[in-house]
Formats: structure tokens, sequence, C-alpha cells
């Protein structure tokens, strides 16, 4: 079975919130609450400055904080491409999962379960990408198995720099964010 | 549709006199080195949602929980298998 | 670490139905309707889904050459606006004063008998002249239908005075021809691409953005010349820190540049060029030391990036901008940058300026108009010899004055005038100057305020317009259906605009009783099946060659015939042939230059109330300096007031401390600030630049407003 994941490349993302609006109307996902998110980074002093601009979203992690911290099981990682999913009928919304993700993918549902990015799991099993990675009109998110070494984003982590966020959190994420120039 | 199933805000078989009478023993079982185990001892005849259901007010009744293993270990309850990561119950921090 | 997200801390539910977390169960029926978008003017083609009835998402529609199946953030949020909890719901006519936004609420019958009669007395009073229209968007068709039969050829939309007209003047007197919308840049092919202000990426034209981010994977050199480090200068190889007012400065030195150093096109400029050498001559002494102090950019790097321009010509493109009424010498900026484009050689070149097709699809026969009696009143005696489309602020003008002849009735279609136009207090003295003011719009606009009558229309969701016959890269033509029906008492425009018609006694220009029966006469007599398109939303049409190699004619609608680097028609009319440099006012000290642009998920001031759009972003930020700011006392998220020298003062807006603008400048994105009472607290946050500018300079050449011309200061008592 695959091993989902995501190459996001910086260089070409413009902090639009396309894969936002997208996600929201795709699903449900109430007001004020958010699936996933702009994050812009700024270093530097005027006018000697640069910019990273990052979509991110739950980095359905190989070692997953949520998963590990859950009483009841309904976090848990799916045979489906190996992607951390909630199983929000078992779900008690005792938040342990909020405060154990470092990257505050998670958030509480009105209805009062814990919620977060599913990787639009409904789009996947009949062949469709994420909203987030069918809109972006800079085509900057690629979405595919990372233990296929031919697939896309398999060959974008070869051939370009990349990082992943909070390394140091051992959380081994599955969101790769391109950090060197696109190239033709 | 899974509204049903969502067991929080629909109706339990498990009325309020039987929860507060399995908080109580489960205070004066303090500690307890499994929750989630220790619930399905206490509840032999109840579904998974009603075991749900208690566990959720054992965390909204403000007892010390924290997590014993962060491997899951499986549970049953009736007929639904599950995996989860058991919690210890140390102390009630308020009644 | 600066953050952007999604709102934080709403815990009111908006009016979006909840449905299981997007998933379509085998009981549920899907239905996927291909229509046109309309939360900006880009038209972008998309499919709305309709899940069990209800408006669920909309998407690109793949056949689009503009979306090419991806919807920008505001066309993806574009549902919330059939979902807006504010919308106008019914006719109103007010009940007190002009302004006190008090109404009762009206039948059509009754509103649409109130316009008529009072447009009929002041057609008999006054001629119908004396009604004038203003207008935005795809639905303007209908409405100035009806007012040309009505018999008046006052009719202006804002884009034209406040916002790309100087950029059509500037490049027609250069090459002949207009920018055109949507612009025909060939930014997916240039090898250089010069951004002068333009923020794309945060300036969310879907096509210009998708075409800007193949232009990055390609490693084009992109050059940024800004007051602020926006998205796109975050994308380039140079970024050029301007202070503001001066770049035409800037495009002469680089103009100099070029010919100094003999980098330019030389052939190109042989064979279609006409008046080099005196232009030549003129910019001579624009060396890059002469623009150094003027602009604040270093002379080296002013010749490394002309250098870097030439490197890569002809497919180098000095994007020409889109609102560009700033200073009021725009139209000479734009010319300035269509001759550097001509320098280059990128016009008509790949990489550089495309030549735009259409299709060829007959209007509606219709009879005749009457022939209005006056000329229009925007621009008596020609006094801005250049202006090709109507002034809506010469309109305003005639409007206070009664000269060259009154204007008594305004009718408002789609534009919030009160956010278009600068100087507020000027519009709301022309309002009161008049015997009928009627608003249509979707939802309690500030200029529905001002109304005697305000109609509420459909949205776009939720109606027909009239055919897009798209002049682009690719010919093709669009259809808007509706895909859900309207909540309330709200029509579509072109029912509105063909009952007032009739009302009128002009039904002898409607003769068709149905819309579908209009469309389709009008897209079968294109040879084009009607059927196909409504289940389509597009057709295509052959590809046309896009540049000159590829055999359009290189020919111009100059004088000369030839692109004209010297401009006669400009010298006899007593202008600069060539553009001259005019120092910006500077900021009175303590004043920083008032600055506003875009931000990618809201379109002027009217997706504010938009539930999902408001919900990424519900306030804007006033862009401080930060070294600056912190003079202040400010950080990021404190609250201040900004204050402009006339004393007008803004509703509190955030601070956003940043190293990415001028000390010397406060950036905001437009839109914000609302004050309709009818518009929901929560969606009326952020300061409104609108009501700062209070001064405009008017370009002599062609009478669009520059705005970019007010001063504030900071007031922190909050």
């Amino acid at each position: 079975m695959a091993r989902f994941g995501m190459v996001i490349d910086t260089s070409k993302c413009v902090g639009c919130m396309d894969c936002v609006a997208a996600c929201k109307t795709e699903n449900d996902v109430p007001d004020g609450l958010c699936r996933d998110w702009i994050v812009t980074e700024v270093t530097g002093v005027f006018p000697d400055l640069s910019m990273e601009i990052r979509s991110e979203r739950c980095n359905m992690c190989d070692n997953p904080p949520c998963v590990h911290c859950c009483p009841t099981g309904a976090s848990h990682v799916s045979d489906f491409g190996k992607l951390v999913q909630i199983t929000e009928d078992m779900c008690i919304g005792c938040k342990a999962c909020l405060a154990a993700c470092p990257y505050g993918a998670r958030y509480a549902h009105p209805k009062g379960y814990a919620d977060k990015c599913t990787f639009c799991e409904h789009r996947l099993k009949v062949g469709q990408d994420p909203a987030c990675v069918s809109v972006c009109p800079t085509h900057c998110m690629h979405f595919g198995d990372l233990d296929d070494p031919h697939s896309e984003v398999s060959e974008l982590l070869a051939s370009r720099k990349s990082k992943v966020l909070l390394p140091e959190a051992g959380t081994e994420p599955r969101v790769h964010f391109l950090t060197d120039k696109a190239k033709e | 549709m899974s509204s049903q199933m969502r067991g929080m805000k629909n109706e339990m078989q498990l009325g309020a006199a039987e929860r507060s009478r399995v908080l109580r023993e489960l205070e004066r079982a303090l500690p307890v080195d499994d929750l989630m185990g220790w619930l399905i001892g206490a509840l032999p005849s109840a579904t998974r949602d009603e075991v749900f259901s208690v566990l959720k007010a054992v965390y909204e009744a403000g007892f010390e929980i924290t997590p014993a293993s962060h491997t899951p270990r499986p549970y049953k309850i009736g007929r639904n298998a599950f995996q989860a990561c058991p919690q210890r119950v140390t102390a009630r921090r308020s009644k | 670490m600066e953050i952007s997200t999604a709102a934080a801390g709403v815990t009111a539910v908006g009016g979006i139905p909840a449905f299981a977390h997007g998933v379509l169960s085998s009981s549920e029926t899907l239905r996927t309707v291909p229509t046109i978008c309309e939360i900006c003017f880009w038209k972008c083609g998309g499919v709305a889904h309709v899940r069990d009835g209800q408006l669920w998402k909309i998407v690109g529609n793949e056949i689009d050459p503009l979306s090419e199946g991806r919807l920008c953030p505001r066309g993806t949020g574009g549902v919330g606006a059939h979902y807006d909890a504010t919308r106008l719901t019914s006719p109103l006519i007010r009940k007190s004063q002009r302004g006190k936004e008090q109404w009762v609420q009206a039948s059509w019958e009754e509103a649409l008998q109130y316009i008529a009669e009072r447009m009929l007395k002041i057609k008999a009073k006054y001629g119908p002249e004396s009604m004038a229209l203003f207008t935005h968007g795809m639905g303007s068709k209908f409405f100035k239908h009806t007012m040309r039969a009505f018999g008046t050829p006052n009719i202006a939309a804002p884009s034209y005075a406040q916002c790309r007209g100087p950029r059509e003047v500037g490049f027609e007197l250069t090459f002949g021809e207009g920018v055109s919308s949507p612009e025909r840049t060939d930014i997916a092919n240039a090898q250089c691409l010069v951004l002068i202000g333009s923020h794309l990426g945060e300036n969310m034209h879907n096509t210009q953005v998708q075409e800007f981010a193949q232009a990055i994977q390609k490693g084009a050199s992109i050059i940024v010349v800004d007051p602020r480090f926006s998205v796109a200068a975050s994308k380039a190889k140079y970024y050029l820190p301007i202070k503001p007012g001066t770049d035409i400065a800037l495009v002469l030195a680089w103009m100099n540049v070029l010919v100094t150093e003999e980098l330019y096109d030389k052939d190109y400029v042989e064979a279609h060029g006409f008046g080099f050498d005196a232009f030549a001559a003129e910019i001579a002494r624009y060396t890059p030391e002469w623009a150094y102090p003027k602009t604040g950019i270093d002379p080296a790097r002013i010749r490394e990036t002309a250098r870097e321009m030439a490197r890569y010509r002809p497919a180098s493109l000095v994007h020409p901008g889109r609102h560009v009424t700033w200073y009021g010498d725009d139209a000479q900026r734009s010319r300035a940058i269509a001759l550097l484009n001509a320098l280059l050689g990128s016009w008509g070149r790949k990489g550089g300026f495309y030549y735009p097709s259409g299709m060829d699809v007959p209007e509606y026969p219709y009879p005749d108009y009457p022939t209005p009696s006056r000329p229009k009143a925007d621009n008596p005696e020609h006094r801005h010899p250049f202006a090709d489309e109507t002034l809506t602020n010469g309109i305003r003008d005639a409007t206070l004055s009664g000269k060259p002849y009154p204007i008594k009735g305004w009718m408002v279609y789609d534009t919030n005038l009160i956010y278009t136009v600068p100087n507020q207090a000027e519009t709301i003295r022309a309002i009161q100057e008049l015997d009928l003011m009627v608003v249509v719009d979707v939802i309690p606009s500030e200029i529905a305020g001002w109304a005697d009558v305000v109609l509420p229309e459909a949205v776009y969701l939720e109606r027909y317009d009239d055919l897009h016959v798209a002049w682009f890269r690719q010919p093709f033509v669009g259809l808007r259906q509706p895909v859900v029906e309207a909540p309330d008492d709200q029509k579509p425009g072109w029912w509105i605009a063909r009952e007032l018609a009739h009302k009128l006694g002009l039904q002898s220009y409607y003769p068709w009783n149905d819309i579908e029966e209009y469309l389709r006469k009008r897209t079968e007599s294109a040879g084009l099946s009607f059927d196909r398109l409504k289940q389509d939303g597009i057709i295509l049409g052959p590809k046309q060659p896009l540049y000159f190699d590829e055999g359009v004619p290189a020919e111009f609608d100059t004088p000369s015939g030839k692109i004209e680097f010297y401009s006669t028609q400009l010298a006899d009319a007593g202008f600069d042939p060539v553009p001259k440099f005019t120092p910006p006012e500077e900021p009175p000290p303590g004043s920083f230059r008032l600055l506003y642009g875009r931000a990618p998920v809201h379109s002027f001031s009217r997706t504010q109330t938009n539930p999902i759009l408001s919900d990424l972003m519900d306030e804007n930020e006033a862009w401080i300096n930060q070294d600056i700011a912190r003079r202040y006392g400010l950080v990021s998220g404190d609250y201040v007031r900004l204050k402009n020298l006339e004393g007008i003062t803004s509703k509190r807006v955030k601070v956003k401390a940043t190293q990415r603008i001028r000390g010397d400048c406060i950036f905001v994105t437009h839109g914000f600030g609302h004050t309709s009472r009818e518009i929901f607290p929560k969606y009326r946050k952020g300061a409104s630049d609108a009501k700062l500018l209070t001064h405009y300079k008017v370009d002599p050449l062609m009478g669009g407003t520059g705005m970019n011309v007010n001063f504030v200061t900071l007031d922190l008592e909050t």
C-alpha cells in the first residue's frame, strides 16, 4: 500500500490562500477554523529581504504523537495511504491530540470531535488529488506516494532541496517543502 | 448516516446516575494503570459508545490522566475491536 | 515570523449549511453546472457543484483558457456570495433623506414604476442626456442597452478613469492599441519580467498569477520595482525599493542606458519606429546618475537591471500594470513603459505582448438607438483630448456644476462609487443635486445607502448574463447560467433592465421574450450551438497568430503608422511628446504617503461580507515600517487610526509592523472599513483607504484620477 505525502514548492507559492478556500468548501470546514493555512516567514532588514511562504496542514507524520496519545484509538493510522485519520464517532473530544500535535494541525470541531486535514481521503479514493492540490493556481503543490521512487513527489525530493517542519520533534512529517528555486 | 454513531450528542441508555456511580468507583480504585481496560471491566454490558461516554465523563470530571504508553494496545467491547493508547489515572483534582 | 492565517476566534456559524464532511454518499445527488465567475472582472469559467439541491463548491472549468481549470481563492470562495447573510433581499425605497439608510420594502412593480416616472420627468424637463449610468461587470450590457435606448450618452465605467484608463492611452499613443483586458502580456514566455508596482500574487488576476508561476518555473529573471516588498518582490532576482512617485524617472533612466549602450533592438526600432532620433536626444539627459537622487535607486543597479532586460529581449516584458491611476501623470508613465517595451522589441513578440483575438459573435439585431442631441457631459471641450472612454469623475463634475448641462439622475450598477471615486464628499454632494438616484447591487454597499431606490440583483450563481465573447490568447465564448435560485426577491440584471425599459416605453428595444431566446439567437448567429454552450460552458474558437513572426501584420494605428517614439499628436496638443519626470510632492514631516493595493482573497469592497472570504481575511492592516513603528511605540497587532491632512480619520486599523515597506509610506488593502449600517459589524472592520483619499490629481491627457497623492499621520488615541 502507498505511503502518501505532499511536496510543496515554496519558490512558486504566492500565499494566495486558494488552498484554504478550496479546503473549506470541499470539506465544509466551520467558520473560524481551517485545516490548512498560510505561513509567511520574512528574514532581513528592508530592502534586503527574503521571504518563505508555506501552505501548511497536518503533516501525516510517520511517528504521529496524536495517535500515540489517543485514549480511544479514534486517531489512528489508516491502511489507505498510511494516512493519519480520525474516526469521528470514536472521538470523545478529550483534546489530548490537539495538545500533542506540535504543528497545531488539529482543532475542536463544534460537533465535539477533533478534526484536521484528511488529505481529502474521499477524493483520493476516486482518483482525485486533494482539493488544495487541485486548486492551486501556481501548481506548487504535489501529492503522491513517497514509497514509489518514480512518483512525482519522490522525484522532486530527489532533485531539489527540501525541508520538513520541526524535524527535531521526531514526528517524521510527510509534508515536504522545496526550498530552492524551481527548475525548468 | 454516521451522525447516529457519534455518541456524544445522542441519548445514552446508560444514564447519568450510572455514570456517576462508575466515577465514584473509579475514584476508590485509584491509581488505575489502564483506564479503558478498567472501564470495560466496570461496564460489562455497555456498548462501545456507552463506554466512551463514561470515558469522556472521566476526562470532564477533573481526573489526573496521563499516557501509560505511547503504543496502542488492542481492546474489545462486545464485537467492537480497536486499538488505543492506555491511559493512567492517579487522582481526582476536583469533584 | 509573520503568520497570516484564516481568521481565528470567530465562533458564529455562518450561513453555509454543513454537509457530512464533503463526502458524497450514495444517497446524495450531485449536479454540476458550468458558469462564469463574477467575483472579479476576469470572468474565469467555473463549474459549480450542487449537492442535494444545495450549492456546495465551485471549481475551474477545464476548457476555460483563462483559468485552465483552477479558480483563484476569490472564485473558489464565490459560493459565499450566494450564502452571504447581508444580501439585499427586496427592492427598497427610501423613506427619509438620502444617506440615512431608512427604507420601505417595495415590490418590483412599485420600485420600477417609481424609477420610470422620475426618469421620464427628467427627460421632459432636462432631456434624456440628463440621466447618467455608472457600471461595472458583465451585467452592465443590458443596463447600457436600456439607457442608450432612453437616449443618454452619459455612460461611464470607473474602470477607466479610476483604474486602467491611463495605461490604455499611454499604449495607444505609442503602439496605436491599448493593453486591453485581460492584459495581452505573454508572461508565461517572458524570460525577463519587470513589475512596476504590480503585485501579482496579491493581485490575483488568475491567468496572470498562473503565468507568473510558470515564468518562475522556467527561471525567468524577475525585476520588481515597488515601495513595498510584495510577494512578487520575494520571487524577484532584483528588488528596487523605489521612492513612491518616481517611477517615470527610473523608466527614463533605463531607456537612457539601453540607448546609450546600444542594447535596444535596433532592427525592430528601425523597421517599426517613428521619431527615434528626437526621442533619443530627449532622453540623453536622463542618466542613472540623474535618476538616483530622485528614485533612491543606485546608478549601478539601474544599469545592471537595464542590461538584464536587454539580455533577454525581445522576451523581456515590462508589465504595464492594471490599476495605474497613481500620480496624475499616469498616461505619460504608461507611455514611458510602452516606450521601454518598444526599445526591447517586445510588442508583438513572444515573451512580450501578443495580439489577442476574439470570435465574431454578432450583437442582437436591435433598432438603432436615438441620437442624443448633446454630446456626453464628462469632458467638455475635450479638455482631456486623449480620453477615449467616459470619465466617471467628469460626470460627477457635471452633476455638481450643472455644466455643460445638468445631470439630474444617476443609475449605478455593480460599482460602489463611494469606494471607487476619490473624494467621497464630492460624490455625496453630487448625489444631493440629483432628482433620482438608483442603485442596483447585491449587498447593501455604501453607495446603495445614498439611493432613492435600491434594486437587489441575483448574484452570478443565480442568473444568466450576456455572452462572454473573450478577447484573449485563444478566442472563445463563455456562458453564465443560473446554478441555483435566488433565495429572496432578487432578480437578474437583464430582467431589471428589460422591465425598466418596458415602463419607459422602450419595449421595442427588447423584442425577445426571455433571456434564453436572446442568448440562443446570438450564439446561433455565430454558427455555434447554444445547447453545447449550456452543457460545456465554453466553446473555443480557432487559434489565431499571436506574434509578428506568426503572421500578425506589424501595423500600428498611430498618425505615422509606426511605433511613435516621438508623438507629434501629443506635441500638437501641447503635451510632452516624450514623457518627462515631475517630482511628486513630499509628505509633510511626520506624515506618510498612503498607498493601497490588493489582497488575494478580496475584490474591491464587494467581498468583505462573503462568509468564506471574510473568514480568510476579515480586516485589513496598516503596513508600517517596523523601525518607524517602533519609534511610535507600536508593534504588530496594535490598533491605530490613520488621519489625513484634512483631519479625516479612519476607523481603527490593525498595525502590521514590518520590514517589508519603506519608512515614508503606509500601505493598506483597499475595500475595508465599511460603514453601511446594513453590513454586519463583523464585516465592517479595518480602515477605508477610500475615505482618506480626498486629494486626487487629474491626468491632463485623459482625465484619470491619480490617488496615491494623499498623506496620513498616525492617530494613536484609538
